[in-house]
């Protein structure tokens, strides 16, 4: 399986190339560090979000509530911003936030026992209606330039902030997914959770942990949207759980968990990113570039599958 | 005498390598209650689903009403007039009584009326009270039971076979049942049951067919055969045949002291000393709660009455991880759902009980020493793979159960349980896996070895202990044990000690 895994991801890195070359060669523009930079700011969200969710779905869960959660990290800022409230103490609350929710995601997965999908799904509107209710249908802006700065401008030369965070998140979560006792426990229970409870593993402790990391990345992610935009309104990063959980599953994560790497997807993250640019570049419309992203999601999940029962089909007959 | 309903001509059954039943032959006669006995993992199973059109015989034939057939599906079956009914009834438990019976009627618009006539008199005829109008998760499991027999009636049932029907059920609910199964053959339907409980096979049966190993024994008129008999049957093979029993190293440290442990409404009043060196076998059939013992003493099971003395101190544990901290392994008996990630591969598998040994102070795996550890093991415990690396599953069963051992021997336990040590692995990894347990013992551990195949307990438990129904039987010295003995005890045919 882990050969298997390599492959995948060797698939995906090819088809990268593929793109990657295909672009550069159609458009000049396409190399430009300005563009490749650009070419993150304006997924960076998501992309960061992306990183824990690979994390919760090899765990065989799901975290639908992430675009909330940015929705509602982002308009709390905005909320408390504009009541007075000290930047930096609101940036602090709104972690807060993002912790909180995860917690009480946790808490009715692992304590009451109810399944993610429903779970999430139900704070997914919490969490959205929670924004709507502070922000209302206004937009808030005027945010201090520093905290504007930190979403748009390069901080070490022309590279964001926020594409620095995204850099360090993946670098900590891979170490903690590839080497760490953590990350092996990830895989274990997202395989087998009976299997982990009866070594002894804390799979409630663990899945806690995850949803709390997965609420506080979003908060976090929804304040580097505020800043980047400027502004924020109720709908902020309304809908974004699906592209997010899109970019896991093309990389090659199972949906059942147990299987998938963080290389994985962030190749997926590469190859959303270029194919979107290199279709808008093209003048390729934005509705046209999602159904191509969801061709290329439906093409992730069958070609594996032709592949496995090529794999199996000469087993069978010996047997 | 007249034809047989249904009969089974030579049929062999093969699983990949191994044989589930070998030229099996059995008669079904219209109006007879034939029982079948035999020890689990004898092919009874394998058997109903060949009658049942489930599995498809690999070689020999089904014969209904004289002529060769073949069942594709247990529809087929059905409209061959061939139903079974299980343990645990398959009923829909949201719909009603009148609902479950009808439950394969085709046709988009169904005469409600009429079904729910027919219903009762199917009920009826059953023997049963009860309204069809009741919803099927409110009744008994006899009721349920009743419904599904019922459901069988409704399609002409000529063949109905009962596996182990009265398992779960109170003393008078089986007695209800038994009623109705007679009544059955007096209407001409042929029975087949299928119990371990010898005293009401007697009670019951006209004849009784016993299979092992997956042949067929013998086939007796019921005045012909006594309990006795039937057990010497169903045990059969020259125990020693292939496990010969390994001298016991028992010390006089007790490791374990158990005093009237229970678990409300699973098993109760279990007392035991486990020594160091010793092995302790526990003996019983499927349902006697050996499982449940076991997991009490692992923390996976909350244990409501009794004292654990262990290491000379009184135990308190509520969890897995509690056990493993403490020196107690459990080595499931279910490979598939809690022994193995079977996808990830066998490094993984091996180091999973034990992580904590090879992680760094910042939480990190030190992968050389786990790689170690995990080729240490695959040379110790003969472990054939090309790589530690592929996923477990893709190993053979016999594998797969040295990997287990060897997650678990590698948190160096004082106190190994092991549930089902061999099921499903051939006779040489058998041998094995002993000299393992064995190995284990010798070296100051203690082990507590649950089996279901006799051979096995006699060749490694130093004592034996016989459970039935969540009740502890008797304890039996290896010397004084026979398979006769312990069978009879794990049936109810001789008294708790």
């Amino acid at each position: 399986m882990i050969k298997r895994l390599q492959s995948w991801e060797g698939l995906l890195a090819a088809v990268l190339v593929v793109i990657f070359a295909f672009n550069a060669l159609m458009t000049p523009e396409f190399l430009g560090i300005g563009n490749q930079i650009n070419l993150f700011q304006l997924s960076i969200e998501k992309i960061i979000v992306a990183l824990v969710m690979t994390l919760i779905i090899i765990n065989a869960e799901i975290d639908l509530s992430v675009g909330s959660m940015m929705g509602l990290s982002a308009c709390a800022f905005g909320y408390l911003f504009q009541n007075g409230i000290a930047p930096p103490v609101a940036i602090a609350v709104c972690l807060g936030i993002g912790v909180l929710g995860g917690a009480v995601n946790g808490w009715f997965i692992t304590r009451v026992g109810l399944p993610s999908l429903v779970v999430t799904l139900a704070t997914l509107i919490g969490f959205r209606g929670l924004a709507r209710v502070m922000v209302e249908d206004r937009g808030i802006g005027d945010f201090p330039d520093w905290f504007d700065a930190l979403g748009q401008k390069g901080l070490l030369g022309p590279i964001p902030f926020a594409l620095i965070a995204f850099v360090l998140l993946f670098a900590v979560i891979y170490v903690v997914l590839e080497r760490s006792g953590f990350g092996r426990k990830t895989y274990v229970i997202g395989s087998n959770r009976d299997v982990a409870e009866f070594a002894g593993i804390d799979t409630a402790r663990h899945k806690m942990i995850l949803f709390i990391a997965s609420g506080a990345v979003s908060a976090f992610a929804g304040l580097l949207y505020a800043a980047r935009v400027g502004a924020v309104r109720g709908d902020v990063a309304l809908g974004f759980e699906l592209d997010v959980i899109t970019i896991v599953l093309l990389g090659g994560v199972s949906i059942f968990g147990g299987k998938g790497t963080l290389v994985g997807t962030l190749l997926s993250v590469l190859i959303v990113l270029n194919l979107r640019n290199g279709m808008a570049l093209l003048n390729i419309t934005g509705h046209i570039q999602t159904g191509v992203i969801g061709l290329l999601l439906i093409a992730s999940v069958v070609v594996p599958r032709i592949r496995l029962t090529r794999a199996k089909a000469p087993k069978e007959a010996s047997a | 005498m007249t034809q047989p309903t249904l009969a089974l001509r030579g049929v062999s059954k093969h699983f990949g390598m191994t044989a589930a039943l070998t030229t099996m032959t059995l008669e079904l006669f219209p109006g007879e209650v034939h029982a079948i006995v035999g020890e689990n993992g004898a092919g009874k199973s394998t058997m109903i689903k060949i009658m049942t059109g489930i599995h498809q015989p690999s070689t020999g034939q089904l014969e209904i009403d004289g002529t060769q057939t073949v069942l594709n599906g247990s529809k087929a079956a059905r409209l061959r007039g061939v139903a079974a009914v299980y343990q645990e009834p398959m009923v829909f438990p949201d719909l009603d009584v009148t609902e479950n019976i009808f439950i394969s009627a085709e046709g988009l618009f169904l005469n409600r009326a009429a079904m729910r006539r027919a219903a009762q008199a199917l009920i009826a005829r059953v023997g049963m009270r009860l309204d069809v109008d009741r919803v099927a998760s409110g009744l008994t499991l006899a009721e349920q039971q009743a419904v599904e027999i019922a459901r069988a009636l409704s399609q002409d049932v000529r063949v109905l076979i009962m596996d182990e029907p009265t398992a779960s059920l109170s003393a008078h609910e089986a007695t209800e049942l038994r009623r109705i199964a007679r009544s059955l053959a007096d209407q001409g339907v042929s029975v087949v049951y299928i119990s371990h409980r010898l005293e009401e096979v007697f009670e019951l049966a006209d004849r009784v067919s016993v299979i092992r190993d997956g042949r067929h024994i013998s086939t007796k008129l019921i005045g012909q055969t006594d309990p006795q008999t039937l057990i010497a049957e169903m045990v059969g093979r020259e125990v020693g045949n292939y496990f010969t029993k390994m001298p016991s190293t028992a010390t006089d440290e007790v490791l374990l002291s158990v005093q009237g442990l229970g678990v409300d409404g699973v098993f109760d009043d279990i007392s035991f000393d486990l020594r160091r060196g010793e092995v302790l076998a526990m003996a019983g059939l499927i349902g006697a709660r050996r499982t449940d013992v076991a997991l009490a003493l692992f923390g996976m099971l909350k244990a409501t009455a009794g004292r654990v003395t262990y290491k000379g101190a009184p135990m308190q544990i509520g969890s897995s991880a509690e056990a493993i901290a403490a020196g107690i392994a459990y080595v499931s008996e279910d490979r598939r759902k809690l022994g193995l990630a079977m996808a990830l591969p066998i490094r993984w598998n091996m180091s999973l009980a034990t992580l904590r040994q090879f992680l760094s102070p910042r939480g990190l795996i030190d992968t050389r020493a786990e790689t170690a550890m995990a080729e240490d093991y695959r040379r110790k415990l003969n472990i054939r793979t090309p790589d530690i690396e592929v996923p477990v599953g893709m190993l053979s069963g016999g594998n797969q159960q040295k990997v287990m051992l060897a997650k678990w021997l590698n948190m160096q336990p004082d106190l190994l349980i092991v549930d089902e040590p061999t099921r499903g692995i051939d006779v040489g990894a058998k041998a094995e896996v002993h000299a393992l347990i064995r190995a284990f013992v010798a070296q100051g551990g203690a082990a507590l070895v649950i089996s279901s195949d006799l051979p096995e307990v006699l060749a490694m438990g130093d004592r034996i202990l016989v459970m039935r129904e969540g009740r502890q039987m008797a304890i039996l010295d290896h010397d004084a044990a026979t398979s006769e003995g312990i069978m009879a005890l794990a049936t109810g045919q001789k008294g708790a000690a």
